[in-house]
């Protein structure tokens, strides 16, 4: 146990931390699962797709360090990415929609292979660093502490892509394509409607979604070689607790790992990751379709 | 006929091989021996029962560990360690088993996953006991096995009793029941087979194996790291038995041959080897589902047409 | 009484697929179960042999309650089935597919230790010879016609070595010729192993054919059992049949 002053402050900081974590969390989640819950696949290369973000953003800070970067990475990236995804979909998933689910994880899989070495030979195996971009560079007081002003924005987004997912898929058209896609898609295939494009545009939304997250996460710690492995299994792991292919499981499982993970650390630093994989087990074994999942079949 | 030919040719080349052979190749060889029984453990449940699992790496990992600790912390010898890596792998099998066999499919593949994660994680923590992140270094091999090709012959000594005693199960009535499971659960259920049980079983008896694969790893790289047990380790014996073919006894080795050859040539030529198996694994999956020995058996088939039961009934 | 149910209840939702059925079935009966789809025959079957758990009532099988049993556990007590849809295993070879019945049969499935190839194959070729696919022995099931693939489903069913026989839909999908051999197959398998054989059919040919009994289902109950000629005049059976469209019997 270490020592540390228990005071509202440490809490406050605590869960605020464990909020940052979740909210980046959520963004990855969210995609995981919308792309599960669409088109009832796993895709172990959303990891790849947010390392491939952080990279992109990477880049286009470290060419130009002063200046708004960073902030022109965060609306450009993603696009790139997404269109990258799209081609993706095109070229490899749509293969394997109507496959066992072990042909679908040793597809994916091979994709975190060979995009995880596509980024090696374009930016090498060293680890790049960026800063926190201009207006929030300064930590804000918290109480008597300091907390990163940068992960209050963080924070901001998680509601942000909340409410856009809402929107998109409860108040759009093709967000009600979605949703009939969801519960029958083969019924919508005999209608008439290119589910094909559906998917397409689910699979590129999830992949934007990873990619955003990749972003965000970037002046928050170096970035590397590995970050697609690290983010898929956290991601897994909210998606799971939550529920595959639910919007509220992954925020709820977001915030629930992000503050374990938070609290953990400081209070039991080498147990923190294992209580979060004895979770998922546990939620697997009791209620394997997680909290706010519907059974499969 | 013609396979036990070919078991008899394989087995002679394996024997006399290192007589050609640089050390480094000796090496190699032996890796080879190991992970094919590796491979081979996990396709008792992965080709035969129809069980996929992504945490494989647990036993094969959990094996290593028990010969390591075995050996450096309390002193014993290594060929105890040996004998109590599969007891520790079946114990935990078991454990983690029962658990999985309740589940079907995807969230089989996620809590065999999410188990061997755990158990990572915890390997990784407790330095005190399994040296965490550094692992276990300086495993010494008694003298008489000291040089390459004495371990090599060792290892393929017990790899190819291990390979009996899967072939004989694989052939037994249980073996058989286990496919029967595999092909049609609902049907093995009403011809009386507790498929509950026979896949704890299985999933036992392949976590034994995998972790007598794994201590002899770790005996013959002389260390143990966490890496034993993570995913991407439980992702090569998939690779392995989709490579070589999952539904024959030898496809499973013939994919760590490949694989192992792969990797040794196409790192010579560059450096990105994960891109390039990554592509060969994308191809098969998408083209050559049925593994090489699949494809290669299903070439003869058409080339010798001795397949007997080939003909459409046109009654 | 080799079978008995008393006031079997099953409800799917709020659709009461199985009511209340109170039924009878006597050792070496060959039975016919009929009725429009949807009257519960399926449903009736499932919770014999364990698929299902009633919400009511018993099942009695040779004198012991069999009700909450799984399907394992009812075969082993000696009531086996072969299904409507092809419930076969494509990859094993048809006398594999026998072999291995057998011996889960006789409780060898455990043993690690022989080779199952040798094993029981005069028992499994004898079975393949009474259905007549005995030249089909080393196909891979799933290369039968499928015709022959339920006459596979019938030997697997054998080979469960039980006293009822329970056949879900016998010719469906068969070309007449298939009929044919397949009710001789039926009578076959009463006359010469003994075997009770209670089965379902929309076929009214096949039932008034070889059923020497016929008990009629129509929304979860019973409204007819009795001999051939007598559930033929019965009014109510008429009324449900010819108000339906399909293979109604003929007069």
């Amino acid at each position: 146990m270490t020592s540390i002053t228990w005071g509202v402050d440490t809490i406050i900081l605590l869960i605020l931390s464990g909020l940052t974590k979740a909210s980046l969390l959520f963004i990855v989640a969210a995609g995981l699962s919308l792309v599960f819950g669409v088109l009832r696949i796993i895709n172990l290369a959303h990891g790849s797709f947010y390392m491939i973000g952080a990279f992109i953003a990477a880049s286009i800070v470290t060419r130009n360090p002063e200046g708004p970067s960073f902030w022109f990475a965060i609306a450009i990236a993603p696009f790139i990415v997404a269109i990258f995804g799209w081609i993706i979909e095109l070229a490899v998933l749509r293969r394997i929609y109507r496959s066992e689910h072990i042909v679908q994880l040793l597809a994916t899989y091979a994709l975190i292979l060979i995009l995880g070495d596509v980024v090696r030979m374009i930016w090498g195996a060293e680890y790049i660093s960026i800063s926190f971009p201009q207006p929030l560079t300064k930590p804000v007081s918290i109480m008597d502490s300091y907390f990163p002003s940068y992960n209050l924005f963080v924070i901001a987004w998680a509601p942000l892509i909340a409410l856009f997912l809402w929107w998109f898929v409860y108040k759009t058209g093709i967000g009600c394509l979605v949703r009939a896609a969801v519960s029958d898609a083969e019924m919508l295939d005999a209608l008439g409607i290119n589910i094909q494009r559906i998917f397409s545009i689910v699979f590129t939304i999830g992949a934007f979604l990873a990619a955003l997250g990749g972003i965000i996460v970037s002046p928050m710690g170096s970035i590397g070689l590995g970050m697609d492995l690290e983010i898929l299994i956290e991601a897994f792991v909210v998606a799971v607790i939550g529920g595959l292919g639910s919007f509220a499981g992954a925020l709820l499982g977001s915030v629930i790992i992000g503050l374990m993970h938070s609290f953990g650390i400081t209070i039991a630093p080498r147990m923190a990751m294992a209580f979060i994989f004895l979770a998922m087990v546990t939620v697997l074994i009791i209620r394997p379709w997680g909290i706010f999942g519907e059974k499969e079949r | 006929m013609i396979y036990r030919f070919g078991i008899i040719l394989l087995i002679l080349i394996l024997l006399f091989i290192p007589v050609f052979a640089t050390p480094y190749m000796i090496l190699l060889l032996t890796e080879l021996v190991l992970l094919s029984l590796f491979s081979t453990s996990y396709n008792l449940i992965f080709g035969y029962g129809g069980m996929v699992s992504f945490g494989h790496a647990a036993y094969f990992g959990l094996g290593a560990y028990t010969l390591a600790i075995a050996v450096k912390k309390y002193g014993l010898s290594p060929f105890v360690g040996l004998i109590l890596a599969p007891l520790i792998g079946g114990i935990f099998a078991l454990i983690i088993g029962w658990f999985c066999v309740r589940t079907v499919r995807l969230y089989f593949a996620l809590l065999t996953l999410a188990f061997s994660q755990l158990f990572y994680t915890i390997v990784f923590q407790w330095y005190d006991f399994t040296g965490g992140s550094d692992g276990i270094h300086g495993i010494v091999r008694p003298e008489v096995l000291s040089p390459s090709l004495n371990f090599y012959y060792f290892s393929l000594g017990i790899v190819i009793i291990c390979m009996v005693f899967l072939w004989r199960i694989i052939e037994s009535p249980f073996g058989w029941s286990l496919r029967a499971i595999r092909e049609n659960v609902e049907r093995a259920q009403f011809l009386g087979i507790n498929d509950r049980l026979y896949r704890l079983i299985a999933f036992i008896l392949s976590g034994c194996f995998a972790a007598v694969a794994g201590a002899l790893y770790t005996f013959f790289q002389r260390w143990a790291s966490p890496d034993l047990l993570f995913w991407t380790t439980s992702a090569e014996p998939v690779l392995m038995c989709i490579l070589g073919g999952m539904f024959n006894f030898f496809g499973p080795a013939v994919g760590t041959m490949l694989f192992i050859f792969l990797r040794q040539v196409i790192t010579d030529y560059t450096l990105y080897w994960p891109f390039v198996l990554g592509m060969i694994l994308l191809f098969l999956v998408l083209f050559i589902p049925q593994g090489i020995t699949g494809f290669v058996g299903d070439i003869l088939r058409k080339i010798t047409k001795n397949y007997s039961g080939g003909v459409k009934n046109a009654s | 009484m080799l079978l008995e149910t008393r006031k079997l209840r099953k409800a799917f939702g709020g659709v009461v697929a199985v009511n209340d059925i109170d039924f009878e079935l006597k050792e070496g009966e060959i039975r016919a179960i009929i009725g429009p789809n949807g009257a519960g025959k399926t449903t009736f079957f499932n919770l014999i042999t364990g698929y299902h758990t009633p919400d009511a009532g018993r099942i009695i099988f040779n004198g012991v309650d069999i009700t909450a049993l799984p399907p394992y556990r009812v075969s082993m007590m000696g009531i086996t089935r072969a299904f409507q849809i092809i419930n076969i295993f494509p990859r094993l070879k048809v006398i594999e597919s026998v072999q291995l019945a057998l011996l889960a049969r006789r409780r060898i499935t455990l043993n690690m230790f022989s080779s199952a190839k040798k094993m029981l194959v005069h028992d499994a070729m004898r079975i393949l010879e009474i259905v007549g696919l005995k030249e089909y022995a080393d196909f891979p099931s799933s290369n039968l016609s499928h015709g022959d693939q339920r006459i596979l489903e019938l030997a697997l069913a054998l080979a469960g070595e039980g006293k009822l026989l329970l056949l879900d839909e016998p010719t469906a999908g068969m070309s007449p010729w298939e009929r044919v051999k397949i009710t001789g197959l039926i009578r076959k398998i009463r006359d010469e192993m003994g075997i009770t054989i209670l089965f379902s059919e929309h076929d009214m040919d096949v039932v008034f054919g070889i059923s020497e009994r016929i008990t009629v289902f129509h929304m979860g109950t019973i409204i007819a059992d009795g001999k051939p000629e007598d559930v033929k005049g019965n009014r109510e059976v008429r009324m449900v049949y010819l108000g339906e469209r399909g293979r109604a019997g003929s007069n």
